[in-house]
């Protein structure tokens, strides 16, 4: 009972740890109960690393249909590969390409806002020094008066609208398909990621 | 199938050559014969040669296999967990970066057990269904006396159930440490866990296993 009891006191961690090549504790010489303990331990490691196992039940070969499915050659191997998490490059230039395109968009319709304002003003004011009623096109909604502006007016805001317009639209163009290219290889990364399966 | 001189010897490589993370490919040509015909076999493979691969899976199938199925304790289910380990390098073979082979194939094949037993977490199966199954049996020629034949399959038997009862998170660190030969900080990499852990694990799941056979102990002595 008494070596029972100082048995439960000794650390049956390092006489586990001292199978790794750690220092065998001195209960190990001294308790019996730790002694069969340590006997045991070494005799289970040993029964683990030459246990019979079952055997393999079927042969692991790739057959060719399979490794065609987990590797695939041609548009389909392009497509996997951007769709793998391993692809560093595609992300960041689907994501720059959306960002272009968005910018090219913004640029080309804050010009527009800005010169429909601005020639509002300036309406304004010419209308005020050469003491035309009229007020400009522009100024509908701003000053919540529904008045017609002057055909001169009218015709000199869209000569130079006009004038802008051929760079706008080049870079309108240039915007769309940026955006549409980045769209579309998230998309193209989107749907091939889940296509990846074992079997 | 564990006493075969091939396994033997590849057990044995593993633990004396801790995977490498240099690329071998462009720097050295390994001496180890296994090592350069292993790296032939990943280069044909790599440039389409599905032969070459199925080369490396005939060579490493057995020895896989003994190592998930102590994880796994189901024959089927470690089958296909070794499966999805050989589909999983095939689909990977460039990110392989020189070094072990076999060393890279057992991260694999470890990954793919852990999967295996997460899974069975959520759909629990009986363990080792097939304990009376004849795979059980040794293969011809290793043993020839009835006797000790008999006592090495009781043992191996009981050890199996013992297996399955310990947890699989300690089935996992005892078979590294003690059949693989991985020490404590490769295993804590492998597993995702703290060194205090893998530890832990370890002393933990052998306590447990020397409680679960300490009536039949007789079987493991001498």
């Amino acid at each position: 009972v008494a070596d029972r009891r100082s048995h439960a006191r000794h650390d049956r961690f390092a006489i586990s740890a001292a199978l790794g090549g750690g220092s065998l504790p001195g209960t190990v010489a001294t308790c019996p109960a730790c002694g069969a303990l340590h006997a045991d331990l070494l005799a289970i490691r040993d029964a683990v690393r030459c246990a019979w196992l079952p055997t393999l039940p079927r042969e692991l070969r790739l057959p060719a249909v399979t490794a065609e499915r987990l590797r695939p050659s041609g548009w389909r191997g392009f497509v996997r590969a951007i769709g793998s998490s391993r692809d560093a490059v595609t992300r960041p230039l689907a994501m720059s390409l959306v960002g272009l395109g968005l910018a090219g968009l913004l640029l080309t319709a804050l010009p527009t806002a800005s010169f429909s304002f601005g020639s509002a003003g300036a309406m304004r004011q010419e209308s005020s020094t050469t003491g035309d009623p009229a007020p400009a096109a522009g100024a509908i909604g701003i000053t919540g008066q529904a008045t017609t502006p002057s055909t001169g007016d009218v015709d000199r805001g869209l000569a130079s609208t006009n004038a802008s317009a051929p760079g706008d639209e080049r870079l309108l163009a240039l915007s769309a398909v940026l955006l549409a290219s980045g769209s579309t290889l998230l998309i193209v990364r989107r749907l091939a990621a889940p296509q990846v399966t074992m079997r | 199938m564990l006493d075969s001189p091939r396994f033997t010897s590849a057990s044995i490589a593993v633990r004396r050559d801790p995977p490498t993370v240099e690329d071998l490919r462009s720097t050295t040509v390994p001496d180890d014969p296994v090592q350069r015909r292993d790296l032939i076999l990943i280069e044909r493979a790599r440039s389409g040669d599905l032969d070459a691969f199925n080369d490396l899976v005939t060579l490493y199938q057995d020895a896989l296999f003994a190592l998930v199925v102590r994880m796994v304790p189901d024959r089927d289910q470690a089958a296909d967990a070794v499966q999805e380990a050989f589909f999983s390098a095939y689909r990977n073979l460039e990110a392989f970066r020189g070094g072990n082979v076999k060393s890279w194939l057992n991260r694999i094949c470890v990954n793919a057990a852990m999967d295996t037993q997460r899974a069975r977490k959520r759909r629990p199966v009986q363990p080792y269904p097939e304990l009376e199954d004849e795979a059980w049996q040794p293969k011809a020629g290793d043993e020839t006396d009835p006797e000790r034949i008999a006592i090495h399959t009781e043992r191996s038997r009981a050890l199996a159930a013992a297996m399955a009862h310990i947890t699989d998170d300690q089935r996992t660190a005892i078979v590294l440490y003690d059949v693989e030969g991985y020490d404590y900080t490769e295993i804590a990499e492998m597993t995702g866990v703290s060194l205090g852990t893998v530890k832990s694990r370890i002393h933990r799941g052998r306590l447990a296993l020397r409680d679960l056979l300490e009536d039949r102990m007789e079987l493991f002595r001498g």
